[in-house]
């Protein structure tokens, strides 16, 4: 089971690796909250790795509480992005083909 | 073989198809295109990522108290993702940060203008 | 929704708490108790009841319209098949981020059959967490979605995947048909 829960740690390490990678590169902020949501998530498969290695189980509340208020970043920013032309770093996008506001 | 060795080695699978599913869904975030492409990766791997994972850990602590916080956590994760995703799209789609030689049809943006009627939400 | 706003006599407004506290809001909040203590006891029974009518009193929301029966068979095998192809859509996408060629996507647009807001919400959430498709709009006064695909080689997949989703709303409105006239209008 140790090896089982050594490799998965592992792999969740190198997920959490890869989505800094994105969250620094990210050309916008939209794609930096979805890897923030991501990595939530990630966050939360991770502590419930601990939980099964350790058997303590303190701390699945605050997995309920991660997994429900994961998105509110996410959400927010998408509130706010939504009027604004956030595009400085976007310049491979054409900002004219946007006729939709 | 004992009903735990089989629990247990249940757990083991569910575990580590849950860290390959949450390590894809990284990967799809870094490799693909447009942002668009890279909310797909995002949310569908890590939503059953999430509940493999869980029913991993389920699985190996063996306590009935613990099932439904674990149920619940799996409700609010395929609940949010959802509401995030629409958020996310929509956003990115009315900013106009979309790559649209990637898209093969497009009936949102080729459609008649539409306005919709004030009063609804 | 916003709750039903009522104006007092000085001019403000507060939230009407009018039919606040829903019997399905009480016992869902009951069950979302439980679970997190872990346990059943005829304390922790009364003590959700008691948080429970406080958080509907505290937050009022207007009663949800369901506007349609139950019908429990098929409504359990569209679960199953929900969970179905969120195991397929996984699989799926998760070949779509690991192959070499690049990917191809659409924007697709759904004319939903039903009127009611309530299935339409149900369609959205599904069709969002099975293969390859986001929400990126939502129309109420026409009822329709616009979908984000995932790998759209060609327009013929794009009818394609439309004939998916309509289908969906098909195995919905089986499960869930609307009633003809609402015997009760809130």
């Amino acid at each position: 089971m140790t090896v089982v829960l050594v490799l998965g740690a592992a792999m969740l390490t190198a997920a959490a690796a890869l989505l800094l990678v994105r969250l620094t590169v990210g050309p916008t902020i939209l794609d930096r909250s979805v890897a923030l949501d991501v990595l939530v998530a990630v966050t939360v498969c991770a502590t419930g790795l601990h939980v099964a290695h350790s058997g303590v189980t303190y701390a699945l509340p605050m997995l309920v509480v991660l997994a429900g208020c994961g998105m509110v970043g996410a959400v927010s920013v998408a509130r706010y992005t939504s009027r604004s032309d956030d595009l400085e770093a976007g310049d491979r996008d054409d900002p004219g083909t946007g006729g939709l506001r | 073989m004992s009903w735990t060795v089989v629990a247990d080695l249940a757990a083991a699978v569910c575990i580590l198809l849950g860290a390959l599913l949450a390590l894809v869904a990284a990967i799809g975030v870094v490799r693909m295109p447009d942002l668009l492409s890279r909310m797909h990766a995002a949310t569908k791997p890590q939503v059953l990522g999430t509940v493999l994972v869980m029913t991993g850990v389920a699985l190996r602590l063996r306590e009935p108290g613990v099932v439904g916080v674990l149920v619940l956590i799996v409700l609010l994760q395929m609940a949010t993702s959802v509401v995030s995703s629409h958020m996310v799209g929509r956003a990115s789609f009315r900013a106009g940060q979309v790559r649209r030689d990637l898209l093969v049809v497009d009936e949102l943006s080729d459609g008649p203008a539409h306005e919709e009627p004030r009063g609804a939400p | 929704m916003s709750p039903v706003m009522r104006t007092r006599r000085d001019g403000s407004t507060r939230p009407a708490r009018h039919r606040a506290v829903q019997p399905l809001a009480v016992a869902w909040l009951l069950v979302v108790w439980l679970a997190l203590w872990g346990d059943v006891t005829p304390m922790l029974l009364v003590g959700g009841v008691l948080v429970a009518v406080l958080v509907c009193l505290t937050f009022p929301l207007p009663p949800i319209d369901l506007g349609s029966s139950v019908r429990v068979l098929p409504l359990l095998g569209v679960v199953a098949r929900f969970h179905l192809d969120v195991v397929r859509a996984s699989v799926q996408v998760a070949g779509v981020v690991l192959r070499r060629r690049p990917v191809r996507n659409a924007v697709v647009a759904v004319d939903l059959e039903t009127t009611s807001d309530f299935l339409m919400t149900l369609v959205a959430s599904m069709l969002s967490l099975i293969p390859g498709s986001v929400v990126v709009e939502a129309r109420r006064s026409t009822h329709t979605l616009y979908l984000h695909v995932l790998d759209v080689p060609d327009a013929a997949a794009a009818e394609e995947f439309r004939r998916t989703a309509l289908a969906l709303e098909q195995r919905l409105l089986r499960a869930l048909p609307p009633r003809p006239t609402a015997p009760e209008a809130r």
